[in-house]
């Protein structure tokens, strides 16, 4: 179920929220005090790493072909070590770089307005409906896209149709294709569904989404083969197996930090004039943590750190681990549930959510806690005149354009 | 340029970044994606002012011209500082080195960083030269610098320019400090007098001597008015030589250089581009960069980032001149590459499309 | 980097002559320019008064720069442009007595 009013289903005073406010600006004030010399050599390390780790990748791929005996080791170590440079890319380079997490650092090369990351989503369409939607609207019925990601039916509210029932298998498939999945979230699948979508807009898009596809593609599975020579189909089968790697892997994270029975669903009510401190209370409501060491944490771009990732959208990703044990302390001084747990038992609930949701709701029991507002809604993005106009003129995105 | 072209071609294979990222592993100076230099050597000059030595990376044309000012980026405290100074080399086509040389300012934070802090091997971001207080190539037969502290460094580079190509002629040279052991380049201003018999040095020593009185300008140089000048140093007294010059009638012949010049996107006066072989023509403003202004006339117009990194659109300019918003650097020579996606009219100019 | 994108008519943070709430949250968030609605580039680009240049915040959206100065010709949100690498997105809280959000620049290059 949903929860409409966030301040109230915590029993919170206004004044508490708004003291618990002050006390989450505090933090904020002081990591944006102390970023520093510290935090840029941790993201210039970890660009140069990531770097290191994909040329590494491409060049065994490409040195071993002529090699019969030495080339099965080194092509399964690349294929493993480029999956994993395209996950750190992704997820603790691109998507923090995006949120303007080092803009502070005034460096044209890391920046938010020029960064393009690994994957098939152009960064302007995931700065659309990642960086706004999804963090403005965290786990609003009908708003934020990433419940289900418009394929999945994640909330007992969303309306169910016998479509539901091959949830097990959409679920593998979009966890398989997630950078795909990904690539066409901005295009809002549901809206196409219903007919809402503008055309133009969609096919402004879809250029965009097509014209970085095809550049990955082309690198991946044409350009790299050909340069393997004889052995241009287990260098396919290599990055085949990487880009597998980096699917499932940000599907587990990304489905982990809002699916598990702790992170719960609102209704549109009352977003309008919410304040920061009612905004921060709805992010740790709908937000949940996975439980790991250091190199999990990085690996997962410390997108593991869910919750303060959402309290702090744009604040270093380094820093989430020192912020975390007081956000907890804040919580439990508050009486507000900290959603966390590890990998295994996050990702159990999330699947057995899709599990239970591909049938009726009558014939399955709710794992989340009661939380009031019992509503059925249908897909319901704002009517075009009150919805936020796209732009419709661009340039390229792509730097590789002519 | 086949250099070019393999690294164009390799842009498929790095996608979505640029070979450039990849090969800054390696060297971090072999990048063009954004103009990159290593400090070579930090050379003390006086107790508080230091000569950098900076060898520029990938994409750095040798050909500023003496007096003018490049931008540098220093990462402080894990954020690049930009700040502009006089490049004090002569320029050299076939360098490999450009040098600035920096007083650090009492409160000036980056000053003090660049001459006692940064150690050699430092990885810094550069900006094209810019700035118009320039000398002209042949120099005027007569000429008359008024220098006030460091503003010696455009100077300095004009002199060894005039010294290398050896077309000194007769050169006036003020310069007030407040000590001797303050002044920047004593030392090789004194060797160059002694060199060249048209050069000469009046020193003042404000400390001592006083504060320079401009109605003493026709006892040390009589005929200062006859002479084509350049003054640098700080405001109150480029507010007086320009009070100056201007009761004499002479304001044209004074060119003037304040330090704390700021290099900004300033929007060019705009004008029209003509596409040369498509024979078509379009009126730009300043707001309006020369890629935009050719999409709206018609022309296919290469094009890739929009923003300036991947130097796709990169066309010749034949003849006119543009301004590069990111840093105000303007390009006026005939047939030169210029990135349409950054850059504005300054009046009319033709490009090779 | 300038971008000199052309403002949108009226401006994309601006549609009704006045700043739309919905439209400042998107561009704060979307990292794109109030003016034209298309990402912003660097540096990213404040127009307000010089008060509110004074206490380093602002209730216009970030710009680009070329966006700014066409902007300020409109007296729209005041005659003073900063630079800045980045910005902090403060939301308004309850006791303010603006409850607007505000934009603070962290990473100041200067005035245009």
């Amino acid at each position: 179920m949903a929860i409409a009013d966030v301040a109230e289903y915590a029993h919170l005073t206004k004044d508490e929220v708004e003291q618990l406010g002050r006390e989450f600006d505090a933090i904020r004030a002081e990591i944006e005090e102390s970023r520093g010399a510290k935090d840029a050599a941790y993201i210039n390390k970890v660009i140069t790493t990531q770097r290191w780790m994909a040329a590494g990748a491409r060049i065994g791929m490409i040195v071993s072909s002529p090699f019969p005996r030495a080339r099965k080791p080194v092509l399964a170590a690349s294929a493993v070590t480029l999956g994993l440079a395209k996950i750190l890319e992704n997820m603790e380079i691109g998507h923090n770089v995006m949120h303007g997490q080092w803009d502070w650092m005034n460096d044209p090369e890391i920046h938010s307005s020029t960064w393009e990351w690994d994957t098939g989503q152009p960064a302007e369409q995931w700065k659309h409906s990642h960086n706004y939607i999804h963090h403005q609207f965290t786990n609003v019925l009908g708003v934020d896209n990433d419940i289900g990601y418009g394929v999945l039916r994640m909330a007992r509210e969303q309306k169910w149709t016998p479509v539901a029932l091959g949830q097990p298998v959409y679920n593998a498939l979009l966890a398989a294709l997630f950078q795909w999945g990904v690539a066409l979230h901005d295009l809002d699948l549901e809206a196409i569904r219903k007919g809402q979508k503008d055309p133009e807009e969609m096919k402004r898009q879809l250029k965009q989404i097509a014209k970085k596809g095809r550049n990955q593609i082309l690198k991946d599975y044409v350009l790299y083969p050909a340069l393997s020579g004889k052995e241009w189909k287990s260098t396919i089968k290599a990055n085949a197996t990487a880009n597998l790697m980096r699917n499932i892997w940000s599907y587990l994270i990304i489905f982990c930090g809002h699916f598990p029975d702790g992170a719960l669903h609102f209704t549109e009510e009352e977003l309008e004039d919410e304040t920061r401190a009612e905004w921060y209370l709805r992010q740790i409501f709908g937000t949940a943590n996975i439980e790991g060491g250091p190199l999990f944490h990085v690996m997962s771009g410390n997108l593991s750190y869910q919750i303060e990732h959402h309290l702090f959208p744009d604040l270093p990703s380094n820093r989430y681990a020192e912020i975390s044990p007081r956000v907890q302390a804040l919580c439990e001084k508050y009486g507000i549930p900290y959603s966390s747990g590890p990998l295994h038992r996050q990702y159990g609930q999330v699947l057995r959510t899709v599990m239970k949701l591909s049938l009726p709701n009558k014939m399955t029991k709710d794992d989340r806690p009661p939380t009031g507002a019992d509503i059925t809604i249908e897909h319901r993005r704002k009517a075009e005149e009150e919805r936020q106009i796209r732009r419709t003129e661009l340039g390229g995105w792509s730097r590789s354009a002519s | 340029m086949t250099w070019e072209r393999v690294r164009k071609a390799a842009d498929k294979l790095t996608t979505p970044l640029l070979p450039d990222d990849y090969l800054t592993l390696i060297n971090p100076l072999w990048s063009s994606r954004e103009l990159r230099g290593r400090v070579e050597q930090v050379i003390p000059e006086t107790e508080d002012a230091a000569t950098l030595v900076i060898r520029p990376g990938w994409g750095w044309r040798y050909d500023h011209r003496p007096g003018q000012f490049v931008g540098i980026g220093v990462q402080v405290a894990g954020k690049y500082q930009w700040r502009s100074y006089s490049v004090s080399s002569p320029p050299v086509k076939s360098g490999r080195t450009l040098a600035i040389t920096v007083r650090a300012m009492p409160e000036g934070k980056m000053s003090e960083h660049l001459v006692r802090g940064l150690k050699p091997g430092t990885i810094v971001r550069l900006a094209t030269p810019a700035g118009d207080f320039v000398l002209p190539d042949p120099p005027p037969a007569k000429t008359l610098f008024l220098v006030g502290g460091s503003g010696i460094t455009p100077v300095m580079s004009m002199l060894r320019t005039l010294d290398r190509r050896n077309t000194m002629g007769d050169v006036a040279l003020h310069y007030s400090s407040t000590t001797p052991e303050r002044m920047i380049f004593r030392t090789e201003l004194h060797e160059l007098a002694a060199r060249h018999p048209g050069l000469k040095l009046h020193e003042r020593h404000t400390d001592t001597d006083g504060i320079f009185g401009w109605d003493g300008l026709d006892h040390l140089c009589p005929d200062w008015r006859e002479r084509e000048t350049w003054a640098c140093g700080p405001a109150p007294m480029l507010d007086a030589v320009e009070l100056h010059w201007a009761a004499a009638g002479l304001a044209d012949s004074l060119h003037l250089e304040r330090f704390s010049l700021a290099v900004t996107g300033d929007g060019g006066e705009g004008g029209t581009i003509t596409f040369q072989n498509s024979g078509k023509e379009i009126e730009a403003d300043g707001a309006t960069t020369v890629l935009e202004a050719g999409e709206k006339a018609g022309v296919g117009m290469p094009y890739g980032c929009r923003v300036g990194i991947c130097h796709t659109c990169t066309v010749t300019k034949i003849s006119g001149t543009v301004r590069d918003l990111r840093n105000g650097a303007e390009f006026d020579q005939p047939n030169e590459q210029v990135q349409t996606c950054v850059t504005v009219p300054v009046g009319p100019c033709t490009l090779n499309l | 980097m300038t971008s000199s994108v052309p403002l949108t008519s009226p401006p994309f943070a601006w549609p009704h002559g006045s700043l739309d709430k919905g439209k400042v949250v998107q561009c704060a968030l979307s990292r794109v320019c109030g003016g034209c609605g298309t990402s912003l580039g660097r540096p990213i680009a404040f127009l307000g008064t010089t008060e509110e240049v004074d206490r380093n915040a602002f209730h216009a959206p970030p710009l680009h720069e070329a966006c700014a100065r066409a902007l300020r010709e409109t007296g729209i949100a005041g005659a003073s442009v900063v630079l800045t690498a980045g910005f902090e997105y403060v939301r308004p809280t309850a006791d303010a007595l603006d409850r607007r959000p505000t934009f603070v620049p962290n990473s100041i290059i200067g005035p245009a």
